[in-house]
């Protein structure tokens, strides 16, 4: 049963499309996740669904009920800032019961909800001090404490981490996580940052200068991008690319790069000879060895995270990245030759884009 | 959230006093103001007459107009000036790690309030000729062998008068560039020292250009209140002697309401606003054009 | 160790020269208080003494008990009231037009705040003319009215430009969240931006408190019973006139005048400051 669903909605400023018709629609209890770079419009569609913009076109539903002419209030909805929006003049306490006083919620009433959500949030030795007493850390939970108190049908969140440093951002990402989960409440999530996408979302919905892209689980969009927007937008470091002309030999397809180096196709897929395509392989299917390919390379850089292993070579005049493992000896300047298994490729169409699958 | 179609009734309610005090209150006069400069208008007369440009023709070719007009720019000028210079100083010197600092900027920013007409009485008794303090610790230094008659003679009166106005302008002028002072980021005082910049270089080639504009706007804005006090020549000096302190404000202002001659004093006001919008263009053309 | 030249430049001289050159600067700016509080409580026979004596030899309140009467109590009590009613409205309406500027897309927002910034210049006697005649026929002229219209007129402006630019600063998610909330718009301007916007509502309502305090013009031209008298009124009609030679008298005066104000500033003076340059200096 979907819970939220968007028809067609569209906005613009002073006739600039932000938004292009904008179909969507989230099932309930489900965790949604809205990516896309900077400026690409997510903030405005959240904040349609919030009401805190009217769409110029289109109409949103709730739970079945249109609700595009309706005011915030009334949609019972709760939303996340990015940086937290916290009423400074009041304490923790004083946030949390801001909007239940609103809705002459009786005082006891509103005393165990705020009590409840501190305990939840780990806020209660906090209650009494005000905003710019509190870390980016707890000024973060405080601004959920104040959403989850409410008890919304549907919660909305505006790059809640990006005002936090990394080390914060990858606990708090657990944390909203397991609320999400413990709450079971529907909610949709605004972010850039694709690894706070993949790990808490439940559905990833990609979008792109104000229109959607792809929609799917966070897996589906990784295997199976619909193009190479998705492709490199998501997965850290970023998909390698190969760009060149379809061959043939004897051993089958081949795809022939700028260069000396060749890279051997999947043979199951029907390719048409000299047909210009791109081949992507993310850096953990791009395999490394000694062992001589066709495709040969010459190691730059070695980056050692701790938990993982990258090779960043030079191919003709690319440069593409492959996860090895640590114990691999290789060394500035060794030469190396990479491979990929054929159905780790995804091949795409050089000019628009778009993923190429059976009807090459 | 923000939608004006959405919010008519509270625009309305939250526009609505001010806009029609400044209608009544302010764009009216001044469009009144104007038409009356046209005409021979006084309270004293029941009806009034188009005179065309009767009122301007007198006003210029009046002596007292164009020594007026000439003492309140001198004043203004000087007063603003001084009031610069002392203000830029003290606001470096406190600006520098110096016990008590906080306390002296209270202190001098204290005596902001003090009112006008406070003003105008002690500076009549610091320069009173006979028992004055000025008098009194010139003399008691050996500055001067007889007493100066400060608000009788017309050139001393000027200075004292813009003595005054320089001292009631410094409080505001130095508090605003303290505060542009600590508005200067460390970051770039340490690169210039890093580059090898002396104290007073680092002064001049540095924080002096960053708080170039607030300066020059907050000295605008005090040389325009300046413009329309009148407290202190009116009751320290009454305008005299021989209209040396009669300042334009002042002026029309008694012309108004001691002559009653709305027309002619609407003629001062209507030529103080087209050297306003004058003054206004210049000012947009080359100093916010550079901002 | 070296004896070492540079080194007392910058250990002594330089830190002993600063401090005096601050004290010294202070003491000569506040010298005219200083000589008015110090006349005021001077006995008669020691104020013409040469040469100048500041410290009393011996400290006396004569003069204030001499000069504080009814007339002094109604012209304070007069102009508390004017000042205190002037800053309220100037404030609020300065406060309502501010946010409305702030944060709606109202047509010719940068001309209309152009407007308020330059009307702080125009020429006060002219705009005196015609609200002299608009009061005459609403017969508001000698009422404490026509004085807290006046002044209110003359403030707007700069309430208004500084809570606007204050109110710029709020970042406007606080209010979307109370929205999102369930809050009114009248909700969120009162219990959010208001008390958010404390610094500069003080700021502004200081400012018209002093520039009414001031304002003699107003009280002269449309007043004219003598016990609606503001204090600078009060004492150019009357006082100047009775007191003319009585220096301990009129001092005493003068320092009973700017105490009120005097001593809300010292309260608050910070809070003033902060609204001030957060009002003015953008950014
Ligand atoms: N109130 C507004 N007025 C005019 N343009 C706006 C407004 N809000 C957003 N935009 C524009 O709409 C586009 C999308 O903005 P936004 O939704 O904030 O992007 P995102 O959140 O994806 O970074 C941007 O180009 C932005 O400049
Ligand atoms: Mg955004």
């Amino acid at each position: 049963m979907s819970y939220v669903e968007l028809n067609n909605i569209g906005k613009s400023f002073d006739r600039v499309e932000v938004l292009k018709k904008i179909n969507l629609s989230i099932k309930k209890d489900e965790f949604c996740v809205l990516i896309g770079p900077s400026g690409c419009g997510k903030s405005t569609l959240l904040r349609i669904i919030a009401g805190l913009e009217s769409p110029s076109s289109g109409s949103l539903s709730l739970n079945n009920k249109d609700v595009t002419e309706l005011r915030p209030r009334d949609r019972n909805i709760a939303m996340v800032f990015q940086n937290y929006a916290l009423y400074p003049h009041l304490t923790v306490r004083g946030n949390m019961e801001f909007g239940l006083k609103l809705d002459k919620t009786p005082k006891a009433k509103i005393n165990d909800l705020v009590n409840e959500a501190a305990a939840i949030l780990k806020l209660e030795p906090y209650l009494t001090r005000y905003p710019k007493q509190l870390s980016g850390g707890q000024r973060q939970r405080v601004a959920m404490g104040r959403a989850i108190v409410r008890n919304p049908s549907l919660f909305l969140f505006d790059e809640p981490l990006s005002n936090l440093d990394a080390k914060l951002r990858t606990k708090m990402r657990t944390e909203i996580k397991s609320l999400h989960f413990r709450l079971k409440s529907t909610t949709v999530y605004v972010t850039h940052d694709q690894i706070e996408a993949m790990t808490m979302a439940d559905k990833i919905v990609v979008m792109n200068e104000g229109e959607i892209i792809q929609v799917g689980t966070p897996l589906e969009l990784f295997d199976n991008p619909k193009n190479l927007f998705v492709a490199s937008f998501l997965g850290s470091p970023e998909i390698n690319l190969f760009e060149g002309t379809v061959k043939k030999s004897s051993d089958g397809y081949f795809l022939k790069l700028d260069g000396t180096s060749d890279l051997n196709l999947p043979q199951d897929l029907n390719f048409n000879e000299d047909q210009k395509i791109i081949v992507g392989i993310r850096p953990q299917s791009l395999k490394v060895s000694s062992k001589s390919t066709k495709l040969k390379s010459v190691v730059n850089i070695i980056e050692n995270t701790g938990t993982s292993t990258f090779i960043f070579s030079t191919v003709g005049s690319s440069n593409v990245c492959s996860e090895v493992d640590r114990n691999l000896n290789f060394k500035v300047g060794d030469d190396i030759f990479l491979s990929a298994e054929p159905n780790k490729m995804l091949i795409f169409n050089p000019e628009t884009g778009e993923r190429l699958i059976n009807e090459i | 959230m923000y939608s004006l179609k959405q919010n008519k009734l509270l625009l309305l309610g939250l526009c609505l006093p001010a806009t029609l005090i400044v209608a009544i209150f302010i764009i009216f006069p001044i469009a009144n103001g104007v038409y009356m400069s046209f005409t021979d208008a006084s309270p004293l007369r029941p009806t009034s007459k188009f005179v065309g440009f009767e009122n301007y023709r007198y006003l210029f070719a009046d002596d007292v107009y164009w020594q007026v007009l000439g003492n309140t720019i001198f004043i203004i000028g000087f007063a603003t000036i001084l009031a610069m210079l002392i203000s830029v100083c003290l606001a470096l010197l406190l600006n520098n790690t110096i016990r008590f600092s906080g306390l002296y900027r209270s202190l001098i920013f204290q005596t902001w309030v003090v009112p006008w007409i406070v003003i105008a009485i002690l500076w009549g008794w610091i320069f009173n000729t006979d028992y004055g303090l000025v008098n009194g610790t010139l003399a008691q230094y050996g500055l001067i062998e007889s007493q100066i008659d400060w608000l009788f003679n017309g050139k001393y009166a000027q200075w004292a008068i813009i003595l005054c106005f320089a001292w009631r302008s410094i409080p505001f002028l130095m508090v605003i560039m303290l505060a542009a002072l600590q508005g200067v980021p460390g970051e770039v005082l340490d690169a210039a020292e890093v580059d090898g910049a002396k104290y007073w270089q680092k002064t001049f080639k540095v924080t002096l250009p960053l708080i170039q504009n607030i300066s020059l706007a907050a000295a605008l804005m005090q040389a325009v209140r300046m413009f329309q006090e009148m407290t202190l020549p009116f009751v320290l000096t009454e305008g005299g002697p021989m209209n040396a302190t009669m300042v334009l404000s002042m002026y029309s202002y008694n012309l108004a309401f001691d002559s009653w001659d709305f027309a002619l004093a609407a003629t001062v006001g209507s030529l103080w606003l087209v050297m306003l919008v004058l003054f206004g263009a210049i000012y947009l053309k080359t100093v916010v054009r550079e901002m | 160790m070296k004896f070492s030249f540079s080194k007392l430049v910058r250990g002594y001289i330089i830190p002993y020269g600063l401090q005096a050159s601050a004290l010294a600067s202070t003491a000569i700016l506040i010298s005219p208080i200083v000589w008015m509080v110090s006349t005021s409580l001077k006995k008669e026979s020691e104020v013409f003494d040469r040469p100048p004596v500041w410290i009393p030899s011996e400290i006396s309140f004569d003069s204030y008990f001499r000069i504080m009467n009814s007339f002094v109590a109604n012209i304070l009590y007069n102009s508390i009231l004017v000042a205190l009613l002037a800053a309220i409205i100037a404030t609020v309406i300065g406060a309502m037009t501010a946010y409305a500027l702030s944060r709606f897309a109202i047509p010719g927002k940068s001309t209309i705040m152009l407007f308020f910034l330059s009307s702080l210049a125009f020429p006060i006697p002219l705009l005196m003319m015609s609200m002299y005649i608009l009061l005459m026929k609403m017969g508001l002229l000698d009422t404490l009215l026509s004085m807290i219209i006046g002044h209110t007129v003359i403030t707007l402006p700069i309430t208004v430009w500084l809570m606007k630019n204050f109110i710029d600063q709020i970042p406007k998610e606080i209010e979307e969240a109370a929205y999102v909330e369930g809050a009114s718009f009248l909700r969120i301007i009162f219990f959010i931006v208001f008390p958010l916007s404390m610094p500069a509502l003080t700021a502004s309502a200081l400012f018209v408190f002093v520039t009414s305090w001031n304002e003699l013009f107003f009280g002269l031209s449309f007043i004219s019973s003598p016990d609606l008298r503001t204090v600078p009124v009060g004492i150019s009609q009357s006082f100047l006139q009775e007191f003319k030679t009585d220096w301990t008298g009129m001092m005493s005066l003068a320092v009973i005048v700017t105490i009120p104000i005097g001593i809300i500033f010292v309260f608050l003076q910070k809070s003033f400051l902060r609204g001030m340059i957060a009002g003015s200096v953008k950014g």
